[in-house]
Order: C-alpha cells, then sequence, then structure tokens
C-alpha cells in the first residue's frame, strides 16, 4: 500500500488568526499549509495529497464559497472545514450542500477545530487509500469501501475518548508523530 | 288708354292691386320699385333739358335775401326757418336734406323750423319777402323760370352754397339726381312695352315752353339711380325708412338671412359653450383624478422610500456588525489557540502553577468573553432579519426598479429583460430588494457619478437589469449538489466608459474588501446580502464601456417555490 502524509491546508486572509491554527496543527502532529487567500492557494498547493482545507468564508479576491464551488467545479474532492466570522444559517446550508464537512464560527474551541480536521482528514486519507487500492487492482471496488467504513467507525471510537481524544487517534489517521 | 293716380305713400300694394301696364313716377317713390315683389323694370326716365346726364337731372336751390348778409352758407341756417314744398320731394326738400346729412347733422334738428307750404309760387315766395323764413328750398331751375316769367323780382335774392359744375344749367346748392321715370312690369304685354319705349326715346323735339321758356324735357333709358339710392340710404327713406321697421315681421322679412346665420351662431355659440362647459368639466375631472393618482403614487414612493430606509438602515447594522465580527472574532480566535497551544506545550508542572493556571484561564475566559459580546451584537442585528424562503428574483426585481424609479421621481430609464417563468431563489425578499436597488443605484452612480437627482442634469442613462436561468445538472449524474436546480444570474449593467484596468481592479477591491475603510456602503450592503443568501458577486467590463454587476444565486427547488412564490 502507498504512504502518502495528509495536509491541512488553511486559507485565511488574517495573517496572525492562520498562524494560530498552523501553530496549534503541528504541535498536534498534522503537517500544515497556509495561504493567505484562494488564489494562493490554487497556485501553489498539491491538491492530489489528502488531508481536508479549512477555508475562510469572507475573503478579498475569491471568496470561501466560489473557492469550494471552483474545486467542486473541478472534482477536487478535499473536505472543505468552513471558518467564518459571521456565518449564517443559509451559508451554513449552501456550504454543506455543497459538500463541506463541517461549517464553524470563529472563534471555534481548539479541540472542536482539532476533532473535526482530524475527522475530515481520517475520511480524506481513507477515501485516498480506497482509491490508490482501485487504481491498482490490489483490492476491488467493494472492499476498499468496506475498509472506508471501518476507518469511520474507528474514528466515532476516537471521538469517544474524552479531552485527549486527538491525541490517541494520531496513529489511527496517519500523521505523524508529535514534535 | 286709361290713367289712375296712384298715392305715393301706398303704391306699391294698389300696383299689385291694380295691375297697371305703365307707371309714371316721380324720383322718391320709384325708390321703392327697386325692393318691390311684383319686379317693375324701368323703361324710361326724364331728362331735363338743362341737364347734360340723366342722372343728373334734378337739385334743389336754396335762396334767401340778398340782404340778409347772415346768411351766406347752408350752415349759416342752423337754428334757423326754412320753408319747402313737400316733404316728399327730392327737389323740393330731400336733396337738402341730404346736404344737411353729408355736414353731420341731423336733419330734424338742424334747422330751427320747416315749414312745408306744397306750392311753389306764391307761398314759397312771399314767405321769403314776408321774412316769415329766412331760407326757402325751390326745385332747381324753378329761379330762372321766375326770372324768365318776371312773375317775381329775382334780384334782391341770392343761392346759398351754389355748386359751382356743368352738370346742369341752372343754379342749384345740391347733388342732383335722376328725374321721373316710367315702368312696366312683368303682366305689362311685351309689344306695348316695346312700342312705349320706341315712342319715348324717339320724342322730337319740342321748342321750349313759350311760358317758362325751359326746353321741352328728354327721355333716356339709360339711367345711374345709384346716387338716388344713396341718398335714400342716407336719410334712412323709402326702402331704408325707419318707420315701422322694428316690427317683428318687418325684421324677419329684412334680415332673414343675417338673422338666420345669426340664430344659427348662436346656436353654435350655445353648442360651443355647453360643450366647453363639458369639456372643462371633463378635464377637471381629469386633473383631479391625475391630482389624486399623483399623490397615491407620491404617497406610494415616500412609502417605498420610507421601507427601503429601513431596510438600508438594517442592513448597515447588520454590515456593520459582520464587520465587527470579522474583524475581532480572528483575533479572539488566535488567542484562543495560541492559549490552547500553550496548554499543549507547557509542562504539566508548569500548567498546574497557579499563576500560570490563573493566567491561562483567565485568557481563555476574557477570550471568550469577547467573543459573547460580539455574538450579542450579531444576535441584534440577525434578530430583525426574516426568515429566508422561496421567492421569484423577477418579482423582487420588478419591484425593486419600481422602487427606484420611485425614488428618481420617474426619471431612471431602467431597461429590463426577465424571464417569463418565475426565477426561484431562495432568500429574504425584502433584503433582495435592497440588494437590486443598491446594484442599480450604483450602476447609476457609476455613469453620472452622481445622485439618482444629478443624472437630472445630463443624459439619461440606460441601465440594463437581466435574469437568467441557467439549468441544473440531471439527477444521478451531479457531482455539484448546490447546483442541482442550476443557477439564477442576475445582472445590472450601466453604459458607462470604458474602464481601464485600474479603475477596475479598484472597483474589484472595493467590492473585495471586508474593511470599513474600503466600503462604499451601498456595495457594503451589496456584499452582506449576496454573503448571506450564499451568492457569488463579481464585476465584468462591458466591452461597448461600463461594467456588469453579476450575481449568481443557487436555483431553490421548484416544487417547494410554486406553493410559496406568490409569498414574494
Amino acid at each position: 500500500m502507498s504512504h502518502v502524509l495528509p495536509l491541512v491546508r488553511f486559507v485565511e486572509d488574517d495573517e496572525v488568526f492562520r498562524t494560530s491554527q498552523e501553530l496549534l496543527l503541528r504541535t498536534h502532529g498534522f503537517e500544515v499549509e497556509g495561504y493567505g487567500s484562494a488564489q494562493e492557494f490554487l497556485a501553489a498547493d498539491d491538491l492530489s495529497r489528502p488531508g481536508c482545507i479549512v477555508l475562510d468564508v469572507r475573503m478579498p479576491g475569491m471568496t470561501g464559497l466560489e473557492l469550494q464551488q471552483l474545486l467542486n467545479d473541478k472534482g477536487i474532492e478535499i473536505p472543505i472545514i468552513f471558518l467564518s466570522g459571521h456565518g449564517d444559517i443559509a451559508m451554513a446550508v449552501h456550504t454543506m450542500q455543497s459538500g463541506a464537512v463541517s461549517f464553524l464560527e470563529k472563534p471555534v474551541a481548539p479541540r472542536k477545530l482539532l476533532e473535526t480536521i482530524a475527522s475530515a482528514v481520517e475520511a480524506s486519507l481513507t477515501r485516498w487509500r480506497a482509491d490508490d487500492a482501485a487504481r491498482k487492482g490490489g483490492r476491488s471496488f467493494g472492499r476498499a469501501r468496506y475498509a472506508q467504513q471501518g476507518d469511520r467507525a474507528r474514528t466515532q471510537h476516537c471521538r469517544g475518548h474524552g479531552e485527549d481524544a486527538p491525541r490517541q487517534c494520531l496513529c489511527k489517521v496517519g500523521r505523524q508523530e508529535p514534535a | 288708354m286709361r290713367k289712375t293716380t296712384l298715392v305715393a305713400a301706398d303704391a306699391l300694394s294698389q300696383i299689385s292691386e291694380i295691375r297697371p301696364d305703365f307707371v309714371i313716377a316721380s324720383t322718391g317713390t320709384s325708390a321703392f320699385f327697386a325692393h318691390a315683389s311684383d319686379s317693375p323694370y324701368r323703361i324710361a326716365t326724364r331728362k331735363s333739358a338743362a341737364a347734360k346726364s340723366v342722372s343728373r337731372s334734378i337739385g334743389s336751390t336754396i335762396v334767401a335775401l340778398k340782404s340778409r348778409t347772415d346768411i351766406n352758407t347752408l350752415a349759416d341756417l342752423k337754428g334757423r326757418t326754412v320753408a319747402a314744398t313737400l316733404p316728399t320731394s327730392i327737389s323740393g326738400w330731400l336733396a337738402v336734406a341730404g346736404e344737411v346729412k353729408d355736414m353731420g347733422f341731423d336733419v330734424e334738428e338742424f334747422f330751427g323750423r320747416v315749414v312745408f307750404l306744397n306750392t311753389l309760387f306764391p307761398n314759397l315766395t312771399a314767405a321769403l319777402w314776408g321774412r316769415t323764413v329766412d331760407a326757402v328750398v325751390l326745385p332747381a331751375c324753378f329761379l330762372e323760370s321766375l326770372e324768365h316769367t318776371q312773375l317775381a323780382d329775382t334780384s334782391a335774392l341770392k343761392v346759398i352754397d351754389e355748386h359751382k359744375d356743368e352738370a346742369l344749367a341752372c343754379r342749384h346748392s345740391t347733388l342732383l339726381y335722376p328725374d321721373m321715370s316710367i315702368y312696366g312690369f312683368a303682366w305689362t304685354d311685351e309689344d306695348s312695352a316695346r312700342d312705349l319705349t320706341i315712342a319715348l326715346l324717339s320724342m322730337p323735339l319740342e321748342a321750349p315752353n313759350a311760358v317758362t321758356g325751359s326746353a321741352a324735357p328728354q327721355w333716356r333709358s339709360n339711367v345711374d339711380a345709384s346716387n338716388l339710392d344713396a341718398l335714400f340710404r342716407k336719410l334712412a327713406l323709402g326702402p331704408y325708412s325707419l318707420e315701422g321697421q322694428f316690427s317683428l315681421a318687418n325684421i324677419i322679412a329684412r334680415y332673414r338671412t343675417p338673422i338666420i346665420v345669426a340664430l344659427l351662431a348662436l346656436l353654435a355659440l350655445i353648442g360651443h359653450g355647453i360643450i366647453l362647459q363639458y369639456l372643462v368639466k371633463r378635464r377637471t375631472r381629469e386633473l383631479s383624478e391625475a391630482l389624486q393618482s399623483r399623490k397615491k403614487a407620491e404617497a406610494l414612493a415616500r412609502e417605498n422610500r420610507a421601507r427601503l430606509g429601513t431596510l438600508e438602515r438594517r442592513n448597515i447594522v447588520n454590515q456593520m456588525s459582520g464587520m465587527i465580527a470579522h474583524e475581532i472574532k480572528s483575533p479572539v480566535g488566535a488567542i484562543l489557540n495560541f492559549k490552547a497551544i500553550l496548554d499543549f506545550i507547557l509542562p504539566e508542572k508548569t500548567r498546574e502553577d497557579a499563576s500560570v493556571a490563573t493566567a491561562l484561564s483567565g485568557i481563555e475566559s476574557e477570550a471568550v468573553k469577547i467573543s459573547g459580546i460580539v455574538d450579542r451584537v450579531r444576535r441584534y442585528a440577525k434578530s430583525q432579519k426574516s426568515a429566508q424562503r422561496p421567492c421569484n428574483l423577477s418579482a423582487i426585481t420588478k419591484k425593486a426598479i419600481e422602487s427606484v424609479r420611485a425614488a428618481a421621481s420617474g426619471e431612471a430609464h431602467i431597461r429590463t429583460q426577465l424571464p417569463e417563468a418565475p426565477a426561484t431563489v431562495t432568500g429574504d425578499p425584502l433584503e433582495l430588494e435592497l440588494l437590486i436597488v443598491n446594484l442599480i443605484k450604483n450602476a447609476w452612480q457609476a455613469q453620472s457619478g452622481g445622485s439618482l437627482a444629478a443624472s437630472k442634469k445630463g443624459v439619461h442613462p440606460v441601465i440594463a437589469v437581466g435574469i437568467a436561468v441557467a439549468p441544473g445538472m440531471e439527477k444521478g449524474t451531479e457531482k455539484v449538489l448546490g447546483r442541482r436546480n442550476g443557477s439564477v444570474i442576475l445582472t445590472v449593467s450601466n453604459p458607462g466608459p470604458v474602464l481601464d484596468d485600474e479603475a477596475f481592479a479598484r472597483l474589484n477591491q472595493i467590492a473585495d474588501s471586508v474593511k470599513p475603510e474600503g466600503l462604499g456602503m451601498g456595495l457594503s450592503i451589496v456584499r452582506g446580502i449576496c454573503d448571506s443568501h450564499a451568492a457569488t458577486l463579481n464585476f465584468r467590463r462591458n466591452p461597448a464601456g461600463g461594467v456588469t454587476a453579476r450575481v449568481v444565486f443557487a436555483a431553490a427547488d421548484p416544487d417547494n417555490s410554486n406553493k410559496e412564490s406568490s409569498a414574494s
């Protein structure tokens, strides 16, 4: 089986907030990349890597919603977690309908953020593995989906570990050990 | 041949009754024939031998005593006593009356007294010699006849206002008129008329009267009687007489045509008056209705402006709170993240230190408190928003355009291209109306560089507002959930100048800006409403100049919209 390190992308125009998120995630063992705008993200990111995108809704230039639409149009299936300073229900419903895995309102509790990201990364990784296996023909598509279900079940198990859950679940989502 | 004498005053009725073949009428009487129903025609008119023309054959001579040095002209006779023969005789009186009239006087009032003495001689001359009158009126040539016959001494007499013309070889004081004529009628035998005419016109010249010395008169057929008619008209006599003129029958008979014309004119005037009154009433009613409808329109415009103003203020609060949230919540989130990082990286022993624990806890609790304050502001703004529901964007666009037109007093030139089928989106109808109003206002200001009112001074720009519905993907093949029902695309274009790159970049920057200092409040509202409706907003330069603002909504499920579209 191929080995890949998932990548957590932050697309956020507030540099200090983005740095704090990056630092938080890195201390918890995630590989993180930060972008100041949607255009910067599209220009520099390796979209083939599994992981997730933590996306600010309102940014100069292309908004988070527009970036989501663009990625959908391109068939990019990296899970998207929206972070909004003033999101409302209509916006949340729209983003979720368009495939976002979560819509969080700032300031999100660090634990909640870590849990959500861990869950998204795990799902992305599982999907990537299944697709990788399917591409190589080593496993049937049906079995890959079975494995995906198993990963999802394990994720739910992780959530039951309380305060330290993210740290305990690291191995299951394929992260590096925290430095 | 039978001869009958007719009375001049009753001549016309007697002619109708007797039906004579011929009538010899004096000059005065003949004037009536021109208006008689029996249509008499003139056969011949008598011409005095002293006259050069048959049309100017008779007249009057005013005579006074030479010793009366105070009487030299007709004007000198004003207020004096004058004697004449007959009041109906041309040469005996009427010719003088005509002269008085020509001087601008009323004949009845000019002379002090007028005495009619019927016979010329000796009554008239006696009155003059007896000094009972100041002057006498004699037929022209009578004075010459007196001189010839030597019946009276005329050397002591003088002619007043003698006309020095050669028309008549006698002294005269008045204009001259035709003498008596012979008339025939429709019933007169043509041969008799012919024979009489020939006889009259071919009468041999006779020797002068042995007594008077005057030559015998002749007969002529070529008579111009217009001067006679003018005299009668001047004196209101004969056919122009005022006597009995004011009886209803006379008036109707004489002025039938003018009366009919006047009556018709009166009727037309009355009709015109009635029509005018009706038109004035109708116009007044229409004006009143127009005034009412204008008042209603103004009230509606005021209501619209007030409603949009309220909505705009509400949205400004919403946008301001959104900006505050955006600006504050990120730093607060960063603080919480940094605190969580410290929690994670600090050794457990350090974290358990009372001071460190208090500091870390204080950081977190204060950050949460700040976040709570922002949330309360946001909740206040959100509490004023109505719930979103499926609504027809075309209907909302029409309403928004009405609002803009009302605000611009009908000066707004807006062209629309809206689909017939409902363009259903999920949203707050009032907010969507405000969105469209602001887009149109921005388009207007971009073109005119001023307010809606300022555009009145120049050429009116035509703002184009359009809605297009893009179809969604078929179920089963869909990958993009948000577009399963397609998109509704609202465009608002203004025809301004071609924007250069710098100006266009600035426009996008303003539209994209989330910073308070970068916002025109109109675009801020637009941006905020787009965000709250999960719609995308962008601007495109038109090839021919100007800018098109483009808002793309996700179309709502038509199944839900049908029953709720009426709500929009």
